[in-house]
């Protein structure tokens, strides 16, 4: 049940039916009263069971493959980290890592259920933009059996933002293995690259992506830094135009980068000179 | 669903049998013996009765009345998901998720239903249905994969089309999108599918690059002031121009996105002062700092 108030109330209804029942039975002596009052108790009982569960469904619905039938209502937590996903769903980060590390150092979960706790402390350590941290609990979260495709995918990007870049090549590599659909994977290798200084390889990446119908605005864009990188001043340009045209997402964020690159590579270029 | 059902007929059945022979017993044979017992079934009865209601009037509903539930896309399920089976059921609780635009619940329902023993043609539906949804929520190469199989396995909707043709273009997929878009545009295509063939067109010309082309096609597009698509098919114009060189006309489109649809000011500004060095207007940045 999402909301404590609401199964607090339906609880109290329960217990008045019940009282009620007993109270007509055993005092009023009333047959028929006593047999509704019952039926209305447990009517409203098997609802909490049952709206519990399709609430609990309907709240986890965007991490339903993470969480799965775990963190319910009547499980162990339940209730505390509901409040927390609430908060996280909220963008409230600092609340929800708060009440998540809380769950998780009261050391009373084991092995899947501590593994989504350190996921979620993970991804709120990645959004607030420390890195090394989510590295320290993504990996024990992987070793607790949270192994999926987005959590390879938070980890390998976690690891490229502190400059481990052949873990973080390690880790595409096992989503390469497993046939991963992410349709950010071949990008996200290219990003890695180009965060490397290897326009060539991060190139190779881009078109990959491209050639397989993925992520194909950012692909585009992706190899206009390449080509930036490698010094091919009207490839980048014509790449740039294009990536525009296909409608990349926040291309003020794209420029901005672009001319960073730019300023670094020639810079660069200058001193060697 | 199924076995709960199943459970709760038969405990509901036998209750009754029992607190009829019990009431039976009752009324002829032994009054004093089973007074007690009479207590305990009604009670019973009553539970198993109540919960009987609270499963099967849902289920009822859904089972008998599959055309008002998909009374908007009767065209397209024709029939699909209306026999009661398990599949069935699941599908109107996805298809009620979809409708109020939990697109997020709605695959995790339609996904199960997949793994149903359904037929070709629902199916089919339901590929249109996930696919819609990866659309939504911003998936489009899982939704392409989807719309590919509905069309394979015969939904022929012009919506299906439209879409399928759109996420093509986003991919980047134009062979397939060109494809497609030569083979529906006969005289006797369909008139909303015609309508939509103009953006599809614009956005097919406009990420291959070909931005005369695209303008013709941007320039027929209405601009519905309330239309979620508005920005996007000025910005459009505007990169078009810019690619032509005509920049005052994108810098009137910009001052428009400004003044008439409340656009930030500074990140408009910004963002076409950037699209202007990629194209290397000069003019209209000359005319902006003279400003």
């Amino acid at each position: 049940m999402q909301n404590k108030k609401t199964l607090t109330a339906m609880l109290i209804a329960v217990s008045i039916f019940m009282l009620l029942a007993i109270l007509s039975s055993a005092v009023l002596n009333n047959g028929l009263l006593a047999v509704i009052s019952y039926t209305l108790g447990i009517i409203v009982a098997v609802m909490i069971v049952v709206m519990s569960m399709k609430d609990a469904d309907k709240l986890y619905a965007p991490d339903i493959k993470t969480i799965g039938k775990r963190f319910r209502w009547y499980h162990k937590g339940g209730f505390r980290f509901q409040k927390a996903y609430k908060l996280w769903l909220e963008w409230k980060l600092g609340d929800c890592l708060r009440l998540w590390q809380e769950m998780l150092e009261s050391g009373s979960f084991r092995n899947q259920e501590q593994g989504i706790l350190e996921f979620f402390i993970a991804r709120c350590y990645q959004l607030m933009g420390y890195a090394p941290n989510s590295i320290r609990y993504f990996e024990p979260a992987i070793e607790h059996g949270i192994d999926n495709d987005a959590i390879r995918i938070f980890y390998a990007r976690a690891l490229t933002s502190v400059g481990d870049f052949d873990g973080a090549v390690e880790q595409y590599g096992v989503l390469e293995e497993r046939s991963c659909e992410e349709s950010c994977l071949y990008t996200d290798i290219g990003r890695v690259y180009l965060k490397k200084g290897d326009g060539e390889k991060a190139l190779g990446y881009f078109k990959l992506s491209m050639e397989r119908f993925q992520n194909y605005a950012f692909a585009l864009s992706g190899c206009a830094i390449a080509y930036l990188m490698l010094k091919n001043m009207p490839e980048s340009e014509r790449y740039v135009q294009l990536a525009i045209l296909n409608h990349l997402d926040s291309p003020e964020d794209f420029y901005e980068y672009y001319e960073e690159v730019k300023k670094a590579t020639f810079i660069n270029s200058e001193s060697q000179q | 669903m199924k076995k709960t059902g199943i459970i709760l007929c038969i405990s509901y059945f036998l209750i009754g049998l029992l607190f009829s022979v019990c009431m039976f017993y009752e009324m002829y044979i032994q009054y004093d013996r089973i007074i007690g017992y009479i207590d305990i079934l009604a009670v019973s009865y009553f539970f198993f009765f109540s919960a009987s209601l609270l499963y099967f009037i849902p289920m009822l509903y859904k089972r008998f009345c599959p055309e008002i539930i998909y009374k908007e896309n009767e065209k397209l399920l024709n029939g699909c998901f209306s026999n009661g089976s398990r599949a069935s059921l699941l599908f109107a609780d996805g298809y009620s998720y979809w409708h109020d635009e939990n697109y997020v619940m709605a695959i995790n329902i339609f996904e199960k239903v997949s793994l149903c023993s359904i037929s070709e043609r629902e199916l089919a539906a339901l590929n249109f249905f996930i696919g819609h949804c990866y659309e939504m929520t911003d998936y489009p190469e899982k939704s392409l994969r989807h719309y590919e199989k509905a069309l394979s396995m015969g939904v022929n909707s012009a919506d299906l089309i439209r879409r399928l043709i759109r996420m093509l273009i986003i991919c980047g997929n134009f062979e397939r999108a060109k494809q497609l878009l030569d083979y529906y545009d006969t005289p006797d295509i369909d008139e909303s599918l015609k309508r939509s063939f103009n953006w599809n067109y614009a956005m097919y010309y406009l990420a291959l690059g070909e931005t005369e082309a695209a303008l013709e096609y941007l320039e027929k597009e209405p601009e519905y002031p309330s239309s979620s698509r508005v920005g996007r098919l000025l910005w459009s114009r505007i990169y078009a121009l810019l690619s032509l060189n005509r920049g005052e006309e994108a810098a009137e489109i910009k001052d428009r996105l400004i003044s008439a649809y409340k656009m930030d000011e500074n990140k408009t500004n910004e963002r076409f002062s950037a699209l202007c060095r990629t194209w290397r207007v000069t003019v209209i940045e000359e005319e902006a700092n003279a400003e």
